[in-house]
């Protein structure tokens, strides 16, 4: 197996922009408890990772109870919303059309830049390498930035490209640009040579679930490419419940990365990059103290973050990417 | 040809061992025989036939040879194997000189049937395999120019080395080492058709060369720079290749001591800024880790010879190329050789050189 380190100039407000991120957290926090306030409604599930029913509480977020599997160590929410609830929101919530209506439209160029772009190039040169089939169909589960087709596009590795449930309003857009949208209950078999979920997992009811149709859909040697957030990582790691970007219901499964190499495998992938490319752990520390100053961190983390300068910070990042330790996961599989 | 190949060995040294280790490996092939003149070689080897004698490993029921010997031993080795009928794996370098691997071209042709493999190794290392991948696909543009650097530190041992007797090995650090590098470049670029070297002994107190700098160029006008150093205190690999869109760079090979690095690949697009060069653009690292070269060599070969298939990579083509690549390196710097050659006419220097 191989892993990544990326080395760039992105920062945390270049694509998450303070006053933009600030107003859909506000949303979505409202609107869950609108869409999810009914303590009945709510679902109690085994770790989304490995299945193994041995939960340790850890912390509250906005009444909301996250876990920690002892087997895997991934944290979780349980009780949750259903499936059925979760939908309903990312269809008709505030949140989402705010999601659509101004983060995607407004970070949308920064994204291509920073990050889309190499999304596509990492997507290329590892389908060069590791798949195995003749299909040229690409899709993208959940759609959240249509940017990336332009992108994925741009390798000339697909005839047909793909949105499959993505958010409805961005139908048009994806529609103007030449993608097939497909939707649960239109699906027609045809299978992907390749497809992807970017930041999809974490939001999912069951990230299980959400691999094996992938699994489903792939053509055989097909492959898989994700990316999400991981509690390995070093900013969940130290911030745990502090974190203020972490939240239901945009965060309900933060899998470790030794859950989510245990759900791969039990779903028939083979795992060919896992890598925590992130850029952003130390800065998103950096400013949730700024933003709180009563947040408490161990000794080494707080003279570091706030005694060390530019240089340190940046080599340090590195060595969490080196080392699989950041909270941004990037995976790519092959189908078995 | 059956399903599985039956191998023998000559020359159970380092490399013989290396070798030995990986056809364990390999469920298509078993090691059935063994040959080095030093009988305390074969302490690593107890459950297979030995011999000091390598015609015993011919003479053997192998399929195969692996021919794992100095310089000047490997040319009639390889010869008398595919005279007895025998596919024949050979360590780099494939002899002295280039009318060693002609001549082993003509016992090639004298056997059409029989598979001929030339152990350049470093083709199989995931970083150079992801590089190849990465320049044929296209996606940074063409190669504009190469660069390599590949060095050790060398040592005191060895001035008194068979690598470093001209008679036994033909050629020094550029022979053994750098060939490897030029083997790469042609892997990228294809034949080379302009050589521009200096070459020297720089430190050790050897008649074979510790350092060689040379500049090749192709018929596309690419250019491809190369240092091959035994004096490098520090142990490196290092291959640039630039294209007309962005850049990779393999950094580090894998090897067992993990002296020359963890292997990566640092790979980037060109990025301008209004029509401004941004210096350091979006640069992306890729760990290997893992070497999986010697498996990956080793059924390639296996592959040829079960299905009766051509050897793709490291033929005999490659091979001569890359001797003749070396020798040309050697014949530029006429400074160098005459030296070289005043020196070998003279008798034998007595003196250390100076200790480290």
């Amino acid at each position: 197996m191989k892993h990544s380190v990326v080395v760039s100039d992105l920062r945390g407000e270049d694509i998450r922009p303070p006053i933009l991120f600030s107003k859909f957290r506000e949303l979505s926090i409202e609107d869950s408890r609108s869409y999810f306030g009914d303590p009945d409604s709510l679902i109690e599930v085994p770790c989304p990772a490995c299945a193994h029913d041995d939960p340790s509480p850890v912390f509250k977020n906005n009444g909301f109870l996250y876990n920690q599997c002892r087997q895997c160590r991934s944290v979780y929410v349980s009780p949750r919303p259903s499936a059925v609830a979760l939908k309903d929101y990312y269809l008709h919530s505030r949140a989402s059309k705010f999601r659509v209506e101004h983060y995607t439209r407004q970070t949308g160029e920064a994204r291509r830049q920073h990050v889309l772009r190499s999304h596509a190039l990492w997507l290329g040169r590892l389908f060069d390498e590791a798949a195995s089939t003749d299909c040229r169909r690409y899709g993208d589960m959940g759609t959240n930035y249509p940017l990336v087709y332009n992108e994925i596009r741009s390798l000339e590795l697909f005839h047909t490209m793909t949105s499959v449930d993505p958010n409805p309003d961005l139908d048009s857009l994806l529609s103007e640009s030449g993608i097939t949208i497909e939707r649960g209950q239109d699906i027609t078999g045809e299978p992907f040579g390749a497809m992807s979920a970017f930041e999809q997992l974490e939001h999912k009811f069951s990230p299980g679930d959400l691999l094996r149709s992938i699994h489903d859909r792939l053509a055989a040697g097909g492959m898989l490419f994700f990316t999400t957030k991981t509690v390995s990582g070093f900013d969940l790691q130290v911030l745990w419940d502090k974190a203020p970007y972490i939240y239901v219901p945009e965060h309900l499964n933060l899998l470790s990365i030794d859950g989510i190499t245990q759900l791969l495998e039990e779903t028939g992938f083979e795992v060919i990059e896992l890598s925590t490319p992130g850029q952003l752990d130390v800065g998103l520390v950096k400013a949730t103290l700024k933003e709180d100053p009563s947040v408490r961190l161990e000794p080494f983390i707080s003279y570091l973050i706030k005694h060390r300068g530019a240089d340190a910070h940046e080599d340090f990042q590195a060595f969490l990417q080196r080392h699989r330790l950041s909270s941004h996961l990037r995976v790519a599989a092959v189908k078995k | 040809m059956g399903e599985e190949l039956k191998i023998g060995i000559v020359g159970l040294g380092k490399m013989g061992r290396i070798r030995a280790n990986t056809i364990a490996l390999n469920p298509r092939t078993t090691l059935v025989s063994g040959a080095d003149p030093n009988a305390e070689s074969f302490e690593h080897f107890t459950n297979i036939a030995t011999s000091q004698n390598y015609e015993d490993v011919i003479a053997s029921d192998a399929d195969c040879i692996f021919v794992c010997t100095p310089n000047r031993f490997t040319p009639d080795i390889v010869i008398a194997a595919l005279d007895a009928g025998k596919h024949v794996f050979c360590e780099k370098p494939p002899g002295r000189t280039r009318d060693d691997v002609t001549r082993i071209i003509e016992a090639e042709k004298r056997n059409p049937s029989l598979k001929l493999k030339f152990g350049f190794n470093h083709r199989y290392h995931a970083g150079i395999q992801e590089a190849k991948r990465i320049v044929t696909s296209g996606r940074l543009g063409k190669i504009l120019w190469i660069r390599g650097i590949y060095g050790k530190a060398g040592n005191k041992e060895m001035e008194s080395e068979w690598r470093s007797d001209p008679e036994l090995c033909g050629g020094g650090i550029l022979l053994d080492q750098g060939i490897h590098m030029l083997d790469l470049f042609r892997f990228f670029c294809g034949d080379f058709t302009e050589i521009k070297s200096m070459c020297t002994t720089a430190l050790w107190d050897i008649e074979v060369e510790d350092n060689a700098f040379a500049l090749l160029r192709d018929r596309q006008g690419r250019i491809a720079m190369l240092h091959s150093s035994s004096t490098q205190w520090k142990h490196r690999f290092n291959l640039e290749i630039y294209m007309s869109e962005g850049y990779l760079s393999v950094n580090g090979i894998l090897s067992s001591t993990r002296s020359y690095g963890d292997e990566t690949i640092s790979l980037a697009r060109k990025q301008f800024d209004d029509g401004f060069a941004i210096g350091k653009p979006r640069e992306e690292i890729i760990y290997f880790d893992t070497d999986p070269s010697w498996e990956l060599e080793l059924e390639d070969f296996a592959s040829a010879v079960i299905g009766n298939r051509p050897v793709d990579s490291g033929n005999s083509t490659d091979a001569l190329a890359a001797m003749t690549m070396v020798h040309d390196i050697y014949g530029n710097d006429e400074q160098w050789t005459n030296a070289r050659d005043r020196k070998l006419d003279q008798p034998q220097p007595t003196t250390a050189s100076d200790s480290l």
